[in-house]
């Protein structure tokens, strides 16, 4: 039998299609997409379920994405931006494929939110932050939407009610990094036991390709921040000390 | 050397085995390579917390399951009949042989039957993988093999139950 099965899987065998660093390649890409979806996939669901996302929109050129949005008053001070208008309600993109074997949809999560405005708050107030934040320290830096996800405007930030909690998730793409910021309350994500445990505290977590995922707490608020090039750690650590950021005190 | 150097050489070493016997339990290239890649996909975003010296049954399990997932999430469509292109059939060869023959078992004893003989994974590792008993592995191999000779009408497969 193992004779007859030896044959059986070598005679006629195609050349291998796949390669390592191909598979590295898309590794990391996958990394990315679940670093994306912040604090779990069922956060998402929940903000998704409420259409409850908020859009700023930098001015003009490429990233500007087909939807007719006011320009919002970039601001490093929290002022109040332009609100978007209503546009509509949420759903999975159906035209993105899934691998097989993948249980989960994160793939089809994401792409094409119909995007509908909710109301003015802390949300607006850390979107207009920033979106200060990131002019003041990128300003050459172009905004665009990331693939496949062209239909995801470059800066958004959504408010989350599941359970009761409340979260922040705001998704950015900049000269080709990406910057996903999640903000929640600190008892929502406890810190471990090898940061302090008072005041503030950060760690970092590096991977080869650049990408990084950053921790910080403030004593009452939790940020969760996937980033890469331009971005760096060490950039966050002035966004998330800003008091405009500390979204729970 | 880096960890995602560790993990190209593990699958310069491993993907074509695993090719193979996702091929063994698929009798399709293109789904032999999705499941492997599907495996190693796995593999990359698990490796830093993977106990190195249990790669293979890490690496094998992903891809049954990955396999048995498939089968289960196609079995609808499976269920439905088609009409057999009778040319093709006349002109089969032995390799078509036995993978129609192996088409004939089901899921999980198909996965037996190709693991123990083609990966010779032991009867314990068999049951550990599957999460069945050692007895359940040694019936439905029997039960295989012996599906699989009465499909194959030859006898070429005689007796070999080890």
């Amino acid at each position: 039998m193992k004779d007859d099965l030896q044959r059986f899987v070598q005679d006629g065998e195609p050349p291998m299609g796949l390669n390592a660093n191909a598979i590295i390649s898309k590794g990391r890409r996958q990394r990315h997409v679940r670093l994306g979806l912040g604090l779990g996939t069922g956060a998402l669901a929940s903000a998704l379920a409420f259409s409850s996302i908020f859009l700023l929109l930098p001015p003009g050129g490429e990233g500007t994405p087909p939807f007719g949005f006011p320009t919002p008053s970039p601001s490093s001070s929290g002022a109040v931006c332009a609100l978007p208008a209503v546009i509509s309600t949420a759903s999975p993109d159906p035209t993105i494929s899934v691998p097989p074997g993948n249980t989960a949809d994160e793939l089809k999560i994401r792409p094409t939110y119909d995007f509908k405005a909710w109301a003015s708050g802390t949300g607006s107030d850390l979107s207009c932050f920033m979106y200060g934040w990131m002019k003041t320290q990128l300003p050459q830096a172009a905004a665009v939407p990331d693939k496949p996800w062209n239909g995801v405007p470059p800066y958004g930030f959504a408010a989350v009610t599941s359970d009761g909690k409340v979260r922040y998730e705001s998704e950015t793409h900049v000269g080709g990094g990406r910057l996903f910021v999640t903000v929640c309350h600190e008892s929502d994500f406890p810190r471990p036991a090898d940061v302090p445990q008072t005041g503030f505290a950060h760690r970092v977590e590096s991977f080869d390709d650049g990408a990084f995922l950053f921790y910080a707490w403030t004593g009452t608020t939790f940020f969760q921040v996937a980033g890469s090039s331009p971005v760096t750690p060490e950039m966050l650590l002035g966004l998330v000390q800003a008091p405009e950021m500390d979204a729970f005190k | 050397m880096s960890w995602e150097s560790d993990f190209a050489e593990y699958f310069s070493v491993r993907a074509v085995s695993l090719r193979r016997v996702a091929y063994g339990l698929s009798g399709d290239w293109h789904l032999a390579e999705d499941l492997t890649q599907h495996t190693f996909l796995q593999l990359y975003r698990h490796w830093k917390r993977l106990d190195k010296s249990t790669l293979d049954a890490y690496s094998r399990k992903t891809l049954v399951n990955a396999f048995l997932s498939h089968k289960r999430s196609r079995k609808r469509e499976q269920m439905m009949a088609e009409v057999p292109d009778q040319a093709v059939m006349a002109a089969q060869s032995a390799g078509l042989e036995l993978r129609e023959a192996l088409d004939l078992l089901p899921p999980k004893q198909r996965a037996l039957v190709v693991l123990r003989h083609l990966e010779d994974i032991s009867v314990a590792e068999a049951a550990e993988l599957l999460g069945i008993a050692e007895g359940t592995v040694k019936s439905q191999t029997a039960r295989g093999l012996d599906k699989l000779r009465a499909a194959l009408r030859t006898p070429a497969f005689n007796g070999d139950q080890s």
